[in-house]
């Protein structure tokens, strides 16, 4: 009997169009617009490609121009260039500098000049480089005034291979912040299970449906019924959420880091709260239909709010200001286990954030139990 | 007027849900209206991060750089846990952390140049090779010093001396750095809540007179067809006319300065043609939505596509070339870069042709989105 109820329930999920749409096609249209919106921005703006800029030579070349060309030539060489150099006449650079496509000109006549459109990283990154050449003159100057005897020791270490720093990384985690939308749309995906948890609890209380007033005439045992809704509407909305992260993974690439097996369990205990908020939600209190879905929508709705799904950092700006907020909140607790899972190497906060998910879950799900059990009606 | 008062007590029971996108406009402009207080200069300014440095060297020489780089950048000072150090820096709450071990002293007067301190960074990043090249001149710089025998205060000293040394930096003449005005952010989001209202809005009121029994029952009265369509279309108008206005007088209160302004009324006429073209969407998408619920799925997918394609969400900039060159088939798109360009304008005599432009298809969008509308609404006809 259990069997034969999962398998209509997981039937009738999959014949009902609009909640199809909210839990697979919707978490999969808003993952592409993020994906095209600002899929690139990580590589465009965050990471580091050689700068194009424009040198202009003045007509006065001193001695110096020589070693300030050597010196460019050493920036635009190499694996990994730093500039990449237009050599053009002064009313060439400013034409490529008005159209935007470079981010600055230098100009070396008696002294180097840098001449930008606006302010930006990578025109500091231009200021950096030329203060560099003109601060190594000095120091050399300097030395060679008060130390001359030095000089040529000092002059052979310019040349010295140098690597003062080392670069250590916390992880191999995916450092990309906008990955984030990605989480707080999976997490989104999960809670839509809400809607299907509210149906739970309007096929099991007489007064709200015929259907149910129906169900609780028959001899089936209260607790099975909603159980094998329970198990069939969660594996119906389980496969959903794995479309969407499919899509996202292999379609548009999103990487959320390596480990996917516990990423899905995530996803799994994702949908379990899902579904219990609908649940619980809609099984208490003697509201329509109606009035209990729209607290349904806007429950869920202000949990994905504050997870990041509108506003990247807005779990941050939580955390600052009412950090219980994003212990209790589901959507907060799924985007911090996606980003413990892609950042950490341990899995203490990982394994915290679960028990706080199947913590509530349960809860949820006893009281719901308890209120639709043995509800009597006198009349309906 | 029986069909127009039927329009509005249809509208009324509908304001609710309406009035949901309201106030998500409203936070929309709040959360991201930022502050104009900027609005130009001619001066160059160095970019600032945020760094972190943990700094255990007692030898002195560790100290100086922290001094050095806090002349240039932020210094915020976290707690040295992994953890928080990870959080911090996936959240770009600092940009870099710097570990100065406590053997650097040591290990610079020795002369080491490799591998003496410790960074973490976002791998690739600008921000980290900025940094990076700032340290490592500041660490040439005092290892010649050293290196020529100076003591190390006199070292330091005379490094951070050079160090002073700055490229002349120019803005080219009448180049001046402009910085949006909140207003242009009001602006922005207008047309996705624009979109939203006039569909769930004026969406199932012309469903509800499109339903075969009222439609078949008004046919048969004796007002003619062109009366009855005459009274919606007044009644679609009043509200798309209301709604700009309340918009309009918003935008008022909170930015008056701009709105009674030549920039203010080009923003006027730039949301007027677009709730227009919201209002032909909502009139196409109504011969379809066969009910409430596939009213709300469009009202989503388009408001919300749109809105992240045509650049409203997010700045064109950040967007690739090809997904623009595809926005360019978006009304929005259009309605951005008029909105771009309107923020500059200080007199008609200096109006760009791009705004002209904009307004001229977005007004073909509107005309061929109805077209497509009344097409279909005929063929409906006739296949009765």
């Amino acid at each position: 009997m259990f069997f034969h109820l999962i398998k209509y329930q997981i039937k009738k999920r999959l014949n009902t169009k609009d909640e199809l749409f909210w839990s697979l096609v919707f978490p999969i249209l808003l993952g592409t617009f993020f994906f095209v919106s600002f899929g690139g921005f990580f590589d465009k703006y965050e990471t580091f490609h050689a700068i194009p800029v424009a040198y202009v030579q003045g007509n006065n070349k001193s001695l110096d121009s020589k070693y300030f060309d050597n010196f460019l030539k050493e920036l635009e060489g190499g694996k990994e260039p730093i500039l990449e150099i237009s050599r053009v006449s002064q009313e060439e650079a400013d034409k490529l500098l008005k159209k935007e496509e470079i981010k600055g000109i230098i100009h070396a006549a008696d002294s180097i000049t840098l001449i930008v459109k606006e302010d930006g990283m990578d025109q500091s990154i231009l200021k950096g480089i030329l203060d560099q050449y003109l601060q190594k003159s000095s120091t050399i100057n300097d030395i060679m005034k008060t130390a001359p005897e030095k000089l040529e020791g000092v002059i052979n270490s310019l040349y010295e291979e140098t690597n003062y720093l080392i670069e250590d990384s916390f992880s191999d985690g995916n450092m990309d912040a906008m990955v984030t939308y990605f989480y707080a749309l999976i997490a989104m995906s999960c809670l839509y299970g809400c809607f299907a948890g509210h149906t739970i609890a309007i096929q099991a209380k007489a007064n709200l449906s015929n259907l149910a007033a129906r169900r609780v005439v028959s001899c089936t045992n209260k607790l099975q019924m909603i159980l094998a809704d329970f198990f069939g509407t969660l594996f119906v909305q389980f496969i959903c959420s794995l479309i969407s992260l499919g899509y996202l993974t292999l379609v548009l690439k999103v990487n959320f880091g390596n480990k996917m097996p516990l990423i899905i369990c995530t996803i799994l205990v994702g949908n379990i709260i899902g579904i219990a908020t609908g649940l619980f939600i809609s099984a208490v209190g003697r509201q329509s239909e109606n009035v209990k879905m729209g607290i349904v929508i806007g429950i869920t709705m202000t949990e994905c709010f504050l997870s990041g799904l509108m506003i990247q950092n807005m779990r941050v700006i939580v955390e600052k200001y009412f950090p219980i907020l994003n212990r209790i909140n589901p959507a907060s607790v799924l985007v911090d286990s996606f980003y413990s899972l892609n950042i950490y190497d341990t899995y203490e906060r990982y394994t915290k954030n679960m028990i706080i998910l199947l913590t509530m879950a349960a809860v949820l799900c006893i009281l719901s139990y308890l209120t639709v059990r043995r509800e009597r009606y006198a009349s309906l | 007027m029986q069909v127009y008062r039927a329009f509005l007590k249809i509208l009324k029971k509908n304001l609710p849900a309406v009035s949901i996108y309201f106030f998500i406009f409203m936070g929309l402009t709040i959360a991201f209206s930022r502050s104009g207080n900027e609005n130009s200069k001619t001066q160059f300014e160095q970019e600032k991060l945020t760094l972190c440095i943990i700094n255990q060297d007692d030898g002195g020489l560790g100290k100086d750089l922290k001094d050095y780089l806090s002349t240039l950048h932020k210094l915020k000072n976290i707690k040295n846990d992994k953890e928080t150090l990870q959080d911090a820096l996936y959240n770009r709450q600092v940009d870099y952390i710097l570990y100065i071990p406590n053997d650097f002293t040591e290990k610079m007067n020795q002369g080491i140049t490799s591998e003496v301190l410790r960074t973490i960074k976002i791998p690739g990043g600008t921000a980290g090779f900025f940094i990076d090249t700032q340290v490592e001149q500041y660490l040439s710089t005092l290892k010649l010093y050293l290196k020529a025998d100076y003591a190390k205060e006199q070292a330091v000293k005379q490094a951070k001396k050079d160090l002073s040394v700055q490229t002349k930096v120019t803005v080219p003449n009448g180049e001046e750095v402009s910085e949006l005005e909140p207003a242009f952010y009001y602006f922005n989001y207008l047309p996705y809540i624009f979109i939203c209202i006039t569909i769930m809005g004026l969406g199932p009121i012309l469903m509800a007179f499109q339903k075969k029994e009222i439609s078949d029952r008004n046919n048969c009265s004796s007002m003619s067809l062109k009366n009855k369509n005459m009274q919606i279309t007044i009644g679609c108008i009043t509200f798309v006319t209301f709604c700009l206005i309340i918009f309009m007088f918003l935008a008022g209160i909170m930015y008056s300065d701009f709105v009674f302004s030549i920039n203010g009324l080009l923003s006027f006429i730039n949301a007027g043609i677009f709730i227009l073209i919201a209002l032909a969407m909502t009139f196409l998408f109504a011969q379809f939505a066969k009910n409430e619920n596939i009213l709300n799925m469009g009202c989503n997918t388009i408001g919300l596509g749109l809105s992240f394609l045509g650049g409203i969400f997010v700045p064109h900039e950040i967007m690739g070339d090809k997904v623009l060159q595809v926005a360019r088939f978006t009304p929005t798109y259009w309605y951005v870069i008029a909105n771009e360009k309107i923020q500059g304008i200080k007199s008609f005599a200096h109006l760009p042709k791009e705004v002209l432009i904009s307004f001229g298809l977005e007004a073909a969008f509107a005309i061929s989105i109805f077209s497509i509308g009344l097409i279909i609404t005929k063929r409906k006809q006739d296949a009765k």
